[in-house]
């Protein structure tokens, strides 16, 4: 600024246009008029300011735009890319972990990685070969040598690696040799309870059980699915009939705990079963759900629904007297004893000899019409409603002819799931609460959950001669005792239908037992398919000597499992609850 | 004029140089917390395998195989070896307590005396010592009951601990499976204890 000529000397050289001015200056430094070059500066000062400011708006726009764009617009591009991050985290949700009612893990979900091959990047493909069965000694060297040389760009070379083995397989250090995010569901349990958790497809999709009747909640992973099953009694139930199964060479069985208060499943077994792992390799007996899907002529475990029902008529009482010693004859048919006691039996004789013509005559007496709405009203009608998808439907014909009413009071010509039966006795069991069956957990209840459609009376009456019939001598269920639980129940030996008659060989043993008898709170039923007599049971194969020790050996385990305090069976308050006097009519004469 | 323009340029540059530097932060704490998040993730991956793995190993029928084939001589708890709580004595009082110190004072003291005589102290005997020092024999009886179950419960522990390794791993195992069990067990010897 001292130097205004070189200021203005530099100013018209930067102003190309003002060239013959710019000599102009050096002339008239010497005497020129002043007035021309002063106006001439200040017009040049005042472009300069103009093109100073303009370049100041410039910057200025700059400087805002880039205040904007990094601060505040950033934030909100970060939100975009957070989104999509997020997106790609979630978009393949892992499913949800599944687990008993003790937290026991079920079903859960890893995150796994599949191994693929690019052999267009594979340098040596022998080398590669040869590094890859060493760490992955169950895949194939001529195989994974074919792969690798093969023209394609993908090839799986093996799907789900554990973290060992990815470790070791990116440790071979081999280009060409990638991996694909997938993830995978794993069964802690195992074959155990394969039928009530279920599977899922590739895709993760439920297929069964479970898996299937939750799929929705599952898919979301809002959180874990609890269980009513109790995997430690699931697994005393599964060892239990497993050996019934291998001693007596059955073909199958199942067994199901039943909370009669809550209608929780504690478990639920069918055998045959298979590893989930292995569902390609399993066959369909395997795969068959014996506990919700079979449907069966139970036999004389109904006796327990016919005599609740001849109690709740009103028209018939305990030590009524029914002629027991002829078989009925009804046109072709022929009801018979499989133990004939050739007198009249009592009500409480029926139950415990287990007489087929005492079981029809109360039917009779009761009135046929009021047999099959008592069996509707605890639930043997109607479909099941709970959450398993397997369910098979109730065979109860609506024609309800004398014959059908007679054969249904020891459980032929009617047939039912165990589960459904279940719930029929629970009722019976609980006071005449029809409890709702459920898979899932639920809160802790002090009161049997449901309707009340029979009277607590018949229920308690139906007690004392299901602890009857495992307390006296002429019962048929004293196997199924346990010292300190009190037990009750009923034995069951059905002949299988095959087509058009009945097997004789081929029968279906049964037990149902509930304890402890004062207030019974568990329900346990145990059904054998097809066993065959052995020398130990003295050649028979009947429900008191093949399913009624299996629910006692349970019972006796499940117990001290679930913290159940034993009682003093002959304390005058649990007698009180549980005794019976068997009115025979020999000691009834006596009485005379 | 110019002067102006040159603070505002500055302030321009300056404030231009504190928000490039802001966003530098924010850019650099951002990839710490993706960082962060990754490896959180990880973690809970592996959490997820681990899980996995625990409960395929402490399954009921492995544990039940496994038992099977090392612990032979375990056998299954039966319900008459159940109590209920209000069926064991309950826990010592005051009153107990002083007895038991007098037991165990005589006990200590007929050790100082003779090696010998520690055989036959029993707690039968240091009870009558006991019985001295307190009028109510109801009082004793039950301290002498308290302290037999006490001992009893003291040698199944360090019984346990006798046990080789793998036999006492096992057990740990049972017992986190269920806590029934031990409390059965430990009931069960206490109960014998007081008979």
């Amino acid at each position: 600024m001292n130097d205004k000529r070189t200021t203005d000397n530099d100013f018209d050289v930067q102003l190309p246009l003002d060239i013959p001015l710019s000599f102009a200056p050096r002339e008239s430094r010497h005497g020129a008029s002043p007035s021309a070059p002063h106006a001439l500066l200040a017009g040049a000062q005042s472009r300069l300011v103009f093109v100073g400011v303009c370049f100041v708006i410039a910057f200025a726009v700059v400087a805002l735009r880039l205040t904007d764009v990094m601060i505040f617009h950033h934030l909100h591009d970060d939100q975009v890319v957070e989104n999509i991050e997020q997106q790609q985290r979630f978009t393949q949700p892992l499913r949800a972990t599944l687990t008993d009612r003790t937290g026991e893990v079920l079903a859960i979900s890893l995150p796994t990685k599949s191994l693929y091959a690019d052999p267009k990047n594979i340098l040596d493909a022998k080398a590669a070969a040869r590094g890859l069965i060493k760490v992955l000694p169950d895949l194939n060297y001529d195989d994974v040598l074919q792969k690798l040389s093969s023209e394609r760009r993908f090839i799986w070379l093996k799907r789900n690696l554990t973290p060992d083995e990815i470790y070791k397989v990116n440790a071979l250090g081999q280009p060409g040799l990638e991996f694909e995010s997938e993830n995978v569901r794993i069964y802690p349990a195992g074959s155990s309870t394969v039928h009530v958790v279920g599977l899922t497809d590739v895709d993760g999709n439920g297929l069964s059980g479970m898996e299937r009747a939750l799929n929705s909640a599952l898919e979301k992973n809002e959180q874990t699915k609890t269980l009513s099953l109790d995997l430690r009694l699931q697994h005393v139930v599964e060892r239990e009939v497993q050996d019934a199964i291998t001693t007596f060479n059955a073909i199958g069985g199942t067994g199901v705990v039943l909370d009669t208060w809550s209608g929780e499943v504690l478990a639920a077994v069918s055998l045959p079963t298979y590893l989930p792992a292995q569902v390609s390799e399993a066959n369909d007996e395997q795969r068959f759900n014996r506990f919700s899907l079979g449907v069966y002529e139970l036999g004389s475990v109904m006796k327990v629904v016919n005599t609740a029902a001849a109690l709740e008529s009103g028209k018939i009482h305990l030590g009524d007297f029914f002629e027991a010693s002829q078989p009925i004859t009804y046109g072709r048919f022929r009801i018979n004893d499989y133990h004939p006691v050739h007198r009249p039996l009592s009500v409480e004789e029926i139950f415990l000899y287990s007489s087929n013509i005492g079981s029809a005559h109360m039917a009779m007496q009761m009135g046929t019409k009021y047999q099959r709405e008592f069996m509707c009203r605890v639930g043997l009608c109607q479909n099941l409603e709970t959450e398993l998808p397997e369910l098979g439907l109730p065979q109860i014909p609506s024609d309800w002819k004398d014959l059908r009413a007679m054969t249904a009071a020891y459980g032929h010509g009617v047939a039912f799931s165990p589960l459904q039966y279940m719930r029929a006795v629970s009722t019976i069991m609980n006071g005449g609460y029809l409890t709702p069956i459920t898979f899932m957990k639920r809160d802790p209840v002090d009161h049997p959950l449901g309707q009340q459609v029979m009277s607590t009376r018949t229920s308690e009456l139906v007690r004392r001669v299901m602890r009857a019939n495992v307390t006296s001598d002429e019962g048929s269920g004293k196997k199924a005792e346990v010292d300190g639980y009190c037990v009750g129940g009923k034995t069951g030996t059905a002949e299988k239908n095959q087509g058009r008659h009945y097997e004789k060989d081929s029968r279906i043993s049964s037990f149902v037992g509930a304890f402890p008898m004062t207030d019974p709170r568990y329900l346990v039923f145990v059904m054998i398919d097809e066993p065959k007599p052995t020398k130990q049971t003295y050649g028979f194969a009947t429900g008191g000597w093949v399913a009624a020790p299996v629910v006692g050996h349970i019972i006796a385990q499940m117990g001290p499992l679930l913290g159940i305090p034993p009682m003093d069976e002959n304390a005058p308050q649990v007698l009180a609850k549980t005794q019976l006097t068997i009115r025979t009519q020999k000691n009834d004469s006596d009485a005379h | 004029m110019i002067r102006h323009i040159i603070i505002w340029v500055l302030l321009v540059s300056v404030s231009a140089t504190v928000a490039l530097n802001t966003s530098w932060r924010v850019r650099t704490q951002e990839q710490r917390l993706e960082k962060i998040h990754n490896s959180i993730e990880a973690e809970q991956d592996r959490i997820r395998v681990l899980t996995a793995e625990w409960h395929t190993l402490k399954s009921p029928a492995r544990l039940d195989a496994l038992v099977a084939r090392h612990l032979p001589q375990l056998i299954r708890i039966t319900p008459n070896q159940m109590l209920a709580m209000n069926q064991v004595a309950a826990l010592p009082t005051a009153e107990d307590e002083s007895v038991i110190v007098a037991m165990r004072d005589s006990v200590a003291g007929a050790e100082k005396a003779d090696k010998k005589a520690v055989a036959e102290t029993t707690v039968k005997s240091a009870a009558k010592v006991a019985q001295k020092s307190t009028s109510k024999p109801d009082v004793v009886a039950r301290a002498v009951a308290v302290q037999a179950k006490n001992d009893q419960i003291a040698d199944l522990i360090s019984h346990q601990k006798d046990e080789p390794m793998t036999v006492a791993s096992i057990q740990d195992l049972l017992n986190q499976e269920s806590a029934y069990h031990a409390q059965a067990v430990v009931l069960a010897s206490a109960n014998g204890g007081a008979r």
